[in-house]
């Protein structure tokens, strides 16, 4: 009993002092610029800004890293892999896994931290479960998510999970172009058929805009796909089973209107005035079409302009760490309660009096 | 800014048949845009027919307007050199009288040169139209096409060599350098735009599309010159010669000035 009474004293004490340690597992994009891994990044820096031990872990030995495309201080945050070991873990610790990690789950479950999901995308929540399973057969407790609509999701398939809601932020580098904005189409597809698709649909339907030059955003390093988004005049979006919808507020935070189909969750910060949105992705070359037209003859009107800033404001990073600090503050004061609730169950009587 | 720097530039070498239904449009044009040009200047042929018409004529609102008589040539070459002469803006426009500004076109100009202060000649998007007003296609716009010329936006010499359809009525160039280059030759009859360009390039004139539609152009104008030589029996060019008059204007603007050849169309 002394020893679990004094592991639990450092466990205590590093909770005071910050040292427990936050693990944000984190897939291998292999060099590609993947949204939902760039929060992970954006979570771990601020977390350590704000003086705790968070770093970003991986499974295998060998990982590519995001200095390629994001910049070189997110590169340069602490990570630790769990093929080498440098996964070691105390009750104080968190280990948080994305949603699609379901098969690390396994691997965890005994270890004696707390377990947590990110889920940025509830599409994957069932791809790697067994049938049956649910997370809180692998000892998860808490979920963050990103959207009301993700969370509600999540609270009807996971009851006991206690989910909470961290907006991400849009970086400061997603602003408005210096120069006037240019005949150019910045295209953003889940599948990479489609972004196709919808070029070839687009020629066919307007013949007339054949000049018009078409970028696809997919493996562009983050500043580069900040200064191509500020440029364009246009962004057009299918993701149908999008969780978040980080590449429309991107390019509204350049000023540059979105045309895009409707997720099959709707995000929180859609609205009918902020974007052009499509039920069916087969109309896109045809909205892209007249909104071609309009934008040459300076025609779009103004409320799609003042609906985009509004909707941006939320997303701030200032905002976001806001809200993560006071998340984390939050967790480590209801375990630092936790630990002395424990402490005192150990404790003999008089040395609690 | 509520005006720009720029003259427009319209040439009136007749008044006869539907001359007046068309530049009444012309000039509503004007009277629409947001932005309205520095100045009007119509260069008019001296003769007597036309002086009765602008003397009855009710001169547009709110752009200031000047009507000047050129007894000299009066083809539209050069009766675009003398109003480019007479012009005290930094830069100016040529407007036809059967051709029309889209309403953004001065305030887009406005935005652009205070980002571009490089560039000396800003094309508009033409949108070409026939004689009722239907969509016939795009001109100037094949600049912001990837890979067409060398800077996206640009026209370069090497790519005017290749590639021939740009439209200078509606651009709107710096004064200076169109005298630094030479202005339009009279002689290059079918080719005297391309010559130009060929020749603004070549004296490293900056080129840029505004890609915003500024101008409305009407092309196959049943009584138009070019219409003769594109659709008419006795006139129609047959492509040797439409080649030879390409080949012409490449040979001709290494010279800045005319050097006035006489050939007959």
């Amino acid at each position: 009993m002394e020893q679990q009474l004094s592991q639990l004293q450092t466990g205590l004490t590093k909770m005071k002092n910050k040292e427990a340690k936050i693990y944000f597992l984190t897939q291998d994009t292999e060099g590609r610029a993947i949204a939902s891994v760039a929060i992970n990044y954006q979570y771990v820096k601020i977390l350590k800004e704000a003086g705790y031990n968070a770093s970003i872990l991986y499974e295998k030995k060998e990982y590519k890293g995001v200095s390629e495309w994001l910049p070189k201080e997110y590169a340069e945050l602490p990570h630790a892999s769990i093929e080498t070991g440098e996964l070691r873990v105390g009750p104080q610790d968190f280990v948080i896994i994305p949603e699609l990690y379901g098969h690390v789950l396994e691997q965890i479950k005994e270890m004696p931290c707390t377990k947590m999901i990110f889920c940025q995308a509830y599409d994957y929540i069932l791809e790697t479960l067994q049938p049956g399973f649910s997370w809180t057969n692998y000892g998860v407790t808490k979920c963050i998510t990103t959207t009301d609509s993700q969370k509600e999701y999540i609270n009807n398939l996971f009851p006991s999970i206690q989910t909470d809601v961290i907006k991400p932020s849009i970086p400061e580098y997603f602003k408005v172009s210096k120069k006037p904005k240019t005949p150019l189409v910045a295209i953003h597809t889940r599948d990479p058929r489609d972004t196709m698709k919808i070029i070839k649909e687009f020629y066919l339907r307007n013949p007339q805009f054949k000049w018009l030059t078409f970028r696809d955003m997919r493996n562009i390093s983050r500043e580069e796909f900040a200064t191509i988004l500020g440029e364009a005049c246009v962004g057009v979006w299918v993701d149908r089973i999008s969780g978040f919808g980080t590449f429309p507020l991107e390019a509204m935070a350049c000023k540059t209107p979105v045309i895009g189909n409707l997720p099959i969750l709707k995000p929180d910060w859609l609205s009918q005035e902020n974007g052009l949105w499509v039920y069916d992705e087969s109309k896109i070359g045809e909205v892209l079409g007249n909104y071609v037209k309009n934008w040459l003859e300076d025609n779009l009107p103004d409320k799609l302009y003042e609906e985009m800033e509004k909707t941006i404001k939320p997303y701030s990073e200032e905002n976001e760490r806001n809200e993560v600090v006071t998340y984390f503050d939050g967790l480590f004061k209801e375990k630092t309660e936790e630990f002395n609730n424990s402490i005192n169950k150990l404790s003999p009587v008089g040395v609690n009096a | 800014m509520n005006n720009t720097d720029v003259t427009v530039i319209l040439p009136i070498h007749s008044v006869d048949g539907k001359f007046e239904e068309w530049f009444s449009k012309s000039i509503k044009s004007l009277e629409q845009t947001q932005v309205k040009p520095g100045q009007l200047l119509l260069v008019c042929a001296d003769n007597k027919k036309i002086k009765d018409f602008m003397g009855s004529w009710k001169s547009p609102e709110g752009v200031k307007t000047e009507i000047v008589y050129n007894n000299g040539e009066t083809d539209f070459c050069s009766q675009v050199n003398f109003g480019v002469e007479s012009c005290e803006t930094e830069f100016f426009s040529i407007l036809e009288y059967d051709d029309e500004y889209s309403n953004i076109w001065f305030k887009q100009f406005n935005e652009y040169v205070n980002h571009y202060d490089e560039v000396d000649l800003f094309f508009p998007l033409v949108v070409d139209t026939d004689e009722n007003g239907q969509f016939i296609g795009f001109t100037n716009e094949a600049l912001w096409a990837m890979g067409f010329s060398e800077d996206l936006g640009y026209l370069d010499n090497n790519t005017l060599l290749k590639y021939q359809n740009f439209q200078i009525s509606g651009m709107i160039m710096r004064k200076s350098k169109y005298e630094e280059v030479g202005g339009l030759k009279a002689s290059m009859k079918l080719t005297f735009n391309y010559e130009f360009l060929l020749r603004a390039t070549y004296n490293d004139t900056v080129i840029m599309t505004i890609p915003k539609v500024g101008y409305k152009h009407t092309n196959q104008r049943a009584d138009s010159l070019f219409w003769d030589y594109k659709f008419s029996k006795d006139k129609q060019l047959t492509p040797d010669e439409a080649k030879f008059w390409i080949e012409l204007a490449k040979k001709e603007y290494f010279f800045t000035k005319d050097r006035k050849i006489e050939y007959s169309v």
